[in-house]
């Protein structure tokens, strides 16, 4: 029963949190079960927010009126989304709807009898995302004397809030911590991601194939995530975030406020996820709005994009020095330490990797899908992942004594959105693609154009 | 529908890879209940086992010393790791001989494995996956 009781936050709370946002008729082109989805999603990164200004305040989390409080946030949020509303293009016809449908809800089945049956839990949950959050439930607050105990340290203080703040606020409501409950959010927010990408696919720019992309998206993760034991860790929720965020990206140009103010509170429950959702959030928001002519001189997309990351992390940043925890993400030491003799050892060992998570299918397939496919690719999601392979190159490259054990373990799960973001790439070609896409299919069988194919008389 | 080929292909192909999870026999003498019971890492389900037990049994504060079922330093650290997270409030380190030069002593002993203590103590928990010891009242 209190597993039920812990995981009724995630699917009963944080949809009700984000609608006063979602219900926003800005985002009545979406599907219920997406709306749903990203209603939670942005629920999640607000009342994250407010958990940690509450800790900064001094006040002790009770869940009452933090979901009153994160509720008016999202309510206010309207404001901000006010806007001229782009007009949505009409659903992308959508082929092998129902066979991508079933492999995404395969993919998910799968993933949630590993799970059940003890077969993914990751250790992660057990080293330090369950113990954080025990101790921030316990003491209705992030507890700043647990994460600067010296003995913690292995519980890297300074990784971002998100999760374990969610976490916590679960383990209040249900009396305690349920670790199987915990593990069971990588099949729930792995269905989260296959009822919301084939929705914002089918309104992108030039969609193609949304729902057979987005199984693509969701198998690959399933099989990253099983093989790497994610079971309960972060990577699924920056999975979501970052995806769906990236999607909403897709849409048609110029995208309207409402609809950046989303793709912002998604790239901040990013940044507020995992490390390196960061570099994530910022590559996506900086290569997006410098595409855009018009809307890179103006500062309200800016300001949409950006301001959730700079106010979510600012806060967080506020209380770890305030409470003199930490300053920085301190374990990444300088650039300037950097092991550049092994760069042939870290990449050997990512490709390593990589084999032993499905023999890198995961990541080959979705190139496949980039290569084989019609029409090129969309040039933003290939520029966030090189970003990202960089960034976590980089890091693999930090002066600890051996990196490889390291990498054996987590690379396959880190560089796991590289592997969606390829697929995403596919799903909505650039222009210069998609007119060569389209001039191809006038003389192949009668095929499938995208409305706004259709409307460009391509 | 060709063009949704490719992709529904590769999505078959890793379903099927996933599935292959499915049937691969890990078993592990652990009850249903415990969400580690079959993964990758050697420690995880034994070590969760054995302390949400007897977690009970060992008071807030107390020194609480662990080792692992081999004698590799690493092993124990991580197992101390564990412990710490799933034994919140107690003082955990890795067990070291008694009279060590920190001069701390534990007061219980959890032991991953069947290994006997080498330290005398009194058995307050056995289960398959460790031993449970109070070394001094």
């Amino acid at each position: 029963m209190r597993e039920v009781a812990w995981l009724a936050g995630w699917v009963l709370l944080l949809p009700l949190l984000g609608a006063p946002l979602l219900s926003h008729r800005a985002y009545g082109s979406f599907s219920v079960p997406c709306r749903l989805v990203l209603s939670a999603a942005a629920g999640a990164v607000i009342l994250s927010f407010t958990q940690t200004l509450s800790a900064l305040a001094g006040l002790p989390w009770s869940a009452l009126p933090l979901a009153l409080l994160t509720a008016a946030i999202a309510g206010s949020l309207r404001i901000g989304a006010r806007g001229s509303a782009t007009p949505s293009p009409a659903a992308a016809e959508d082929p092998g709807r129902s066979l991508a449908g079933f492999l995404a809800a395969a993919s998910i089945g799968i993933a949630l009898l590993l799970t059940a049956g003890g077969a993914v839990g990751s250790s992660d949950l057990l080293l330090f995302w369950g113990p954080k959050a025990q101790a921030f439930a316990s003491a209705r607050t992030i507890d700043a004397g647990f994460l600067s105990d010296p003995r913690n340290a292995h519980m890297h203080p300074y990784y971002p809030p998100l999760v374990t703040n969610l976490f916590a606020l679960s383990t209040t409501i249900a009396g305690g911590l349920r670790w199987d409950a915990a593990t069971l959010t990588f099949p729930l927010l792995l269905a989260g991601l296959a009822v919301t990408l084939p929705s914002l696919l089918r309104r992108a720019e030039r969609p193609w194939a949304p729902a057979a992309i987005s199984a693509v998206v969701v198998s690959a993760l399933a099989l990253l995530g099983t093989e790497a034991d994610v079971a309960g860790n972060a990577d699924v929720f920056l999975w979501l975030f970052e995806l769906a965020g990236m999607a909403l990206l897709l849409t048609p140009r110029p995208i309207d406020a409402p609809r950046l103010l989303l793709a912002g509170l998604l790239l901040a429950g990013a940044a507020t996820s995992k490390v390196e959702g960061l570099p994530f959030a910022l590559a996506a928001a900086l290569l997006y709005l410098t595409g855009q002519r018009a809307r890179g001189r103006a500062l309200k997309p800016w300001v949409l994009l950006l301001a959730p990351t700079a106010l979510s992390l600012g806060a967080w940043f506020w209380l770890g020095l305030s409470r003199k925890v930490f300053d920085r993400y301190g374990e990444y030491g300088s650039p300037f330490d950097l092991r550049w003799e092994r760069l042939g050892l870290v990449a050997s060992q990512i490709a390593r990797a990589f084999w032993s998570a499905g023999w890198a299918l995961p990541f080959l397939v979705p190139l496949a899908v980039v290569l084989l496919g019609p029409g090129g690719a969309r040039r933003l999601p290939l520029a966030v992942a090189a970003t990202l392979a960089v960034f976590l190159t980089l890091t693999y490259l930090s002066p600890v004594p051996d990196p490889r054990l390291w990498i054996e373990w987590s690379a396959s799960r880190t560089f796991a959105p590289i592997a969606a973001l390829l697929a995403l790439s596919a799903a909505a070609p650039d222009e210069r693609g998609h007119a060569r896409h389209a001039i191809e299919s006038s003389s192949d069988t009668p095929e499938i154009q995208s409305p706004a194919a259709k409307d460009s008389g391509q | 529908m060709k063009r949704a080929a490719v992709a529904l292909a590769g999505a078959a192909l890793l379903v099927a890879f996933a599935a292959l999870r499915l049937v691969e026999t890990r078993p592990r003498n652990l009850p249903e209940s415990n969400p580690f019971r079959r993964t990758l890492s050697p420690f995880d389900g034994a070590a969760f086992a054995l302390l949400e037990r007897c977690s009970g049994s060992i008071p807030q504060g107390a020194a609480v010393a662990v080792e692992a079922p081999s004698r590799r330093p690493g092993d124990s650290a991580y197992c101390m790791l564990l412990a710490r997270g799933l034994l919140p409030g107690r003082d955990v380190r890795v067990a070291s001989p008694p009279g060590a030069p920190d001069g701390w002593m534990p007061q219980f002993l959890i032991m991953l494995g069947s290994r006997q203590p080498d330290v005398a103590g009194r058995l307050l928990l056995r289960t398959p996956e460790g031993t449970v010891w109070r070394l001094r009242e």
